[in-house]
């Protein structure tokens, strides 16, 4: 039996009780516990906020609970504002925005 | 003044509706072609299309990833005709045919040295913007869209006229490759310390 198999059966019961025993506001009591497996998996999906309301909680849920899994999801956010932070600064050239307004002017003249 | 959809706009609007995507055009440009002349031509290209083609752009849609969709489209062409079209094939062949894992094996390694991921913070964006362009277009074209341009899914998919289903893939498979490559790049870097099968 693999890690993830014997963590998956570990974590099936503890966050049955939690579900049912409510949460503290966040996430909802209500969504069924997933599976290291299943979190790592929709992970991306998560982050780029495309997954379903009950599935975000799911992952939520089991993130919020997951030692193991929870660095994860850190590393994966990491490197998501990595990205997005490598082009913050990037603009069209002046020149370039000066020549495309030439060129727009020039192609209105001729289309009249 | 927003118009109903389904009618043309003027061609005084392109200004007002278009020309302020012309920053993110150029970044899109440049992560496309790799070259800053290159982008320079392609945004030229674009904006001037995108005019030529004004009474085609439903108001009411999102004129900036319309301009994304013309610009890569300029660079697919421009780049099909300096390349032979096997060479083209054998860059963009699908290759998520295999299984993949779960578990990032990155991560699995990255976890050890470094759970915060404190390392991201000295990596120089040159060196993200490199290991960008080092990946297969397609997967960099679909990281490039979410990642820097924060477009959806479906977004992505009409623009690059794939299922959702193969944005995901690629999504996936572009990150896969792109954190493999900047976790090599921390450890050369001495950044984070490589796991130690690696030293």
């Amino acid at each position: 039996m693999s890690f993830f198999d014997r963590l998956r059966r570990l974590l099936g019961s503890s966050q049955k009780s939690r579900s049912r025993a409510g949460g503290n506001g966040k996430p909802s009591s209500d969504v069924d516990p997933i599976t290291c497996m299943e979190a790592l998996e929709r992970v991306q999906g998560y982050l780029d906020g495309e997954l379903d309301d009950v599935s975000h909680e799911e992952v939520t849920l089991h993130f919020s609970m997951c030692k193991r899994c929870y660095p994860h999801l850190k590393l994966e956010e990491r490197f998501k504002e990595l990205l997005h932070r490598s082009t913050e600064e990037e603009a069209c050239p002046e020149h370039v925005k000066s020549q495309v307004l030439e060129l727009l002017a020039q192609e209105a003249g001729k289309g009249g | 003044m927003t118009k109903p959809e389904g009618q043309s706009v003027p061609k005084a609007d392109f200004h007002e509706e278009a020309l302020p995507h012309m920053d993110a055009v150029f970044r899109f440009a440049l992560r496309l072609s790799g070259s800053q002349d290159q982008a320079e031509d392609l945004v030229q290209e674009t904006f001037l299309r995108a005019f030529r083609s004004w009474d085609k752009y439903t108001p009411g849609t999102q004129c900036k990833s319309w301009l994304f969709t013309i610009c890569r489209n300029v660079f697919l062409r421009q780049r099909e005709r300096g390349q032979r079209h096997d060479e083209i094939v054998s860059e963009n062949v699908d290759r998520s045919s295999g299984p993949f894992e779960v578990v990032n094996p990155v991560w699995v390694k990255a976890v050890k040295a470094d759970p915060e991921g404190e390392f991201f913070d000295a990596i120089v964006d040159e060196a993200v913007l490199e290991r960008i362009q080092e990946l297969p277009e397609d997967y960099r074209t679909a990281v490039v869209l979410s990642d820097l341009e924060g477009f959806t899914y479906q977004e992505i998919s009409e623009m690059t006229e794939v299922p959702v289903g193969t944005v995901k893939s690629r999504l996936f498979r572009g990150r896969r490759l792109l954190q493999s490559a900047l976790y090599d790049y921390a450890v050369s870097m001495g950044y984070i310390k490589g796991a130690p099968d690696e030293a």
